[in-house]
């Protein structure tokens, strides 16, 4: 666990403990919506992805989607959390127009999922902890577009009825940095178990950030919730800023509000949504519509079983398994693909090595190239070529480096790259002679001072020599014999 | 609505009904709960606003005693004593039916726009909502 006292803000009058909790919105991988059977693809023509029950007509009734309800419970598993083998659907009312029914249809007092946890990575290196208190299923509403005509806005129901599954977690996070690593941690589980693409550019992921601050060990204080926070960096700046904003009211005297902000990410800054004020009596009742959703235990047991090995399962086999440390295992368990292509590269291979090549340089050229890992040019198969031939001696650990980095940016093969460039490790002894000769003849006067009682300057011959062979002289080689020139 | 499509009629239709099935005998449990629930102007203002019904300022007294007397009049239900009657949601065994994840509706946005007042470039058109 960390040291909490580290999180702790310095205002003018002492210091500040900021604490959040987060309530993220994903959206279910599914085909069709939560209650009908319109399409949720992204980014369709508007309002052709709409049934006559997602727009409210009269007299249409929602029929709940199987496989949502699966997806559901498959989130509670990878979140530890208790399934709740009944749970209610409730109408929460509010007026806006991209919702046709004037309410939607979520769960309030019986949600689908309970209490879980998610053990969150922090860039230090340790962990913490942070408790889920439910996950329940919602419909999404539709898409207002304001921007597009002086005096009206526009309304895309092709959204309105997707399912959501709202992930709401406890008050349990102490800085920015922890609620960007939780929102992470938490995308990356629902990636690995498939329920939610994680997509936050598209809108499929989105957060709801409660932030307040107090004194460290104070009773919570009121806190402000911000609304709609889309990606991780995000997250951050909307907490970063909105907890000073908080201090300063407080050290000057004031007072906060409990109200709905908005954050903008242009300004970096939040700012209050007072149109949004009076809407917060949703007048929860039961949906007349559905009733309970019940499901038997071996409902819950079939979906257990297809579970996939989740980020932390996998980060502790990889230690166990690899000898990884803690931290390599985390950088390469933290998205499902890489750690599958980690793992057919480091099968039958040195499985450091192989960490070490996927992790800083495969990571390394991905991240200048600006590519993810499936645009990447070198495949699972291709890097373990090229960690074959430093193996059998073809090529140098400096040398395989010079050669990857051509792979990627030719796509070609590492045999083809070493045959094309000439890049082979020279381990004729013959030519490695020749080429030490040629160092001790042109260095007389270092020589003797070698001689003379000064064995660091060994170093610099192995220098010498790597670079007089174009760095292609096997190491390995050189080492003894020119141990034995120098010393004989 | 008819009562097997509402869950709260229907678990106190199925209270009773379980009561008299097992010839239970029906006890007050509170005898002074039937006393009328006394709603006030403000409160009939705010329910007014929320469900966005205009009601004229005239109106709010007439409305406030009539909205008394109808849950007054449900409240009597809250005499009879239900700590022994499990909640039940529906009476005739009816189970929540499940949809395969399939798609099989939508493409018909000329249907869905067909009694909007105003519509443009395949939105719905709305007086502007000012954020």
């Amino acid at each position: 666990m960390s040291d909490p006292s580290a999180k702790l803000i310095k205002g003018n009058t002492g210091e500040w403990e900021v604490v959040i909790g987060l309530e993220v919105h994903a959206q279910v991988l599914s085909q069709a919506k939560l209650f009908s059977g319109a399409s949720t693809a992204f980014g369709a023509a508007p309002n052709s992805q709409v049934s006559l029950v997602d727009a409210a007509f009269p007299g249409m009734l929602p029929v709940i989607n199987a496989f949502c309800i699966e997806q559901a419970v498959r989130t509670g598993l990878g979140l530890k959390a208790k399934i709740n083998r009944r749970s209610v659907f409730d109408r929460k009312n509010y007026f806006y127009p991209d919702l046709p029914a004037g309410y939607q249809i979520s769960q309030y007092k019986h949600p689908i999922v309970g209490e879980g946890k998610v053990t969150v990575d922090l860039p230090d290196g340790t962990t913490r902890r942070v408790g889920i208190e439910r996950l329940h299923l919602e419909q999404d509403a539709g898409k207002s577009l304001h921007d597009q005509h002086p005096k009206q806005s526009y309304v895309d129901l092709n959204r309105a009825g997707v399912a959501l599954m709202e992930i709401v977690s406890r008050p349990d996070l102490r800085s920015a940095e922890e609620a960007a690593a939780y929102l992470r941690k938490l995308r990356a589980i629902l990636r690995y178990l498939g329920t939610c693409d994680g997509n936050m550019e598209e809108g499929s992921m989105r957060a709801d950030v409660n932030v307040s601050v107090r004194r460290p060990g104070a009773p919570l204080n009121t806190r402000c919730e911000i609304k709609n926070v889309n990606s991780m960096r995000f997250v951050q700046q909307a907490v970063e800023y909105e907890s000073r904003r908080q201090i300063q009211v407080l050290e000057d005297g004031g007072t906060i509000r409990q109200e709905t902000r908005l954050f903008d990410s242009s300004k970096g800054e939040t700012r209050s949504m007072r149109s949004k004020e009076e809407a917060h009596d949703y007048r929860y009742f039961p949906d007349p519509d559905l009733l309970p959703l019940e499901f038997d235990q071996a409902f819950v047991d079939r979906i257990a079983a297809t579970l996939p090995e989740l980020p932390d399962e996998k980060k502790a086999r990889f230690v166990s398994q690899y000898g990884l440390g803690a931290y390599e295992a985390g950088v390469l368990v933290a998205e499902r693909e890489p750690a599958e292509y980690y793992e057919s590269v480091a099968k039958g291979r040195d499985p450091k090595l192989a960490a070490n090549w996927v992790s800083v340089e495969l990571f390394g050229q991905l991240n200048k190239a600006g590519k993810d890992l499936a645009q990447s040019p070198v495949s699972a198969a291709g890097l373990g070529e090229l960690l074959d031939l430093i193996k059998d001696g073809t090529l140098s650990q400096r040398l395989a480096k010079d050669v990857f980095a051509l792979m990627f940016e030719t796509g070609k093969g590492a045999a083809a790259v070493v045959a094309e460039k000439g890049l082979k490790q020279v381990s004729d002894t013959g030519a490695i002679e020749a080429a030490i000769d040629k160092v001790i003849a042109d260095n007389a006067a270092k020589v003797a001072e070698y001689r003379g009682g000064k064995p660091t300057l060994f170093g610099w011959f192995m220098g010498q020599v790597m670079k007089a062979t174009g760095g292609k002289a096997n190491p390995g080689m050189v080492n003894p014999l020119l141990k034995k020139k120098l010393d004989g | 609505m008819p009562a097997e499509r509402n869950p709260r009629l229907a678990r106190i239709g199925g209270a009773l009904l379980d009561l008299r099935r097992r010839r239970a005998p029906i006890t007050l449990a509170r005898p002074g709960a039937a006393a009328l629930s006394k709603l006030d102007r403000e409160t009939v203002r705010r329910i007014a606003r929320l469900a966005r019904i205009r009601v004229e300022e005239n109106e709010f007294e007439p409305l406030a005693g009539e909205l008394s007397k109808i849950l007054g009049f449900v409240e009597q239900l809250s005499q009879v004593d239900t700590a022994a009657v499990e909640p039940l949601a529906a009476i005739n065994g009816l189970t929540l039916p499940w949809r395969e994840d399939r798609v099989a509706d939508g493409g018909k946005a000329d249907d869905v726009l067909a009694n909007a007042p105003a519509r443009a470039q395949g939105y719905y058109a709305v007086p502007k909502v000012v954020e």
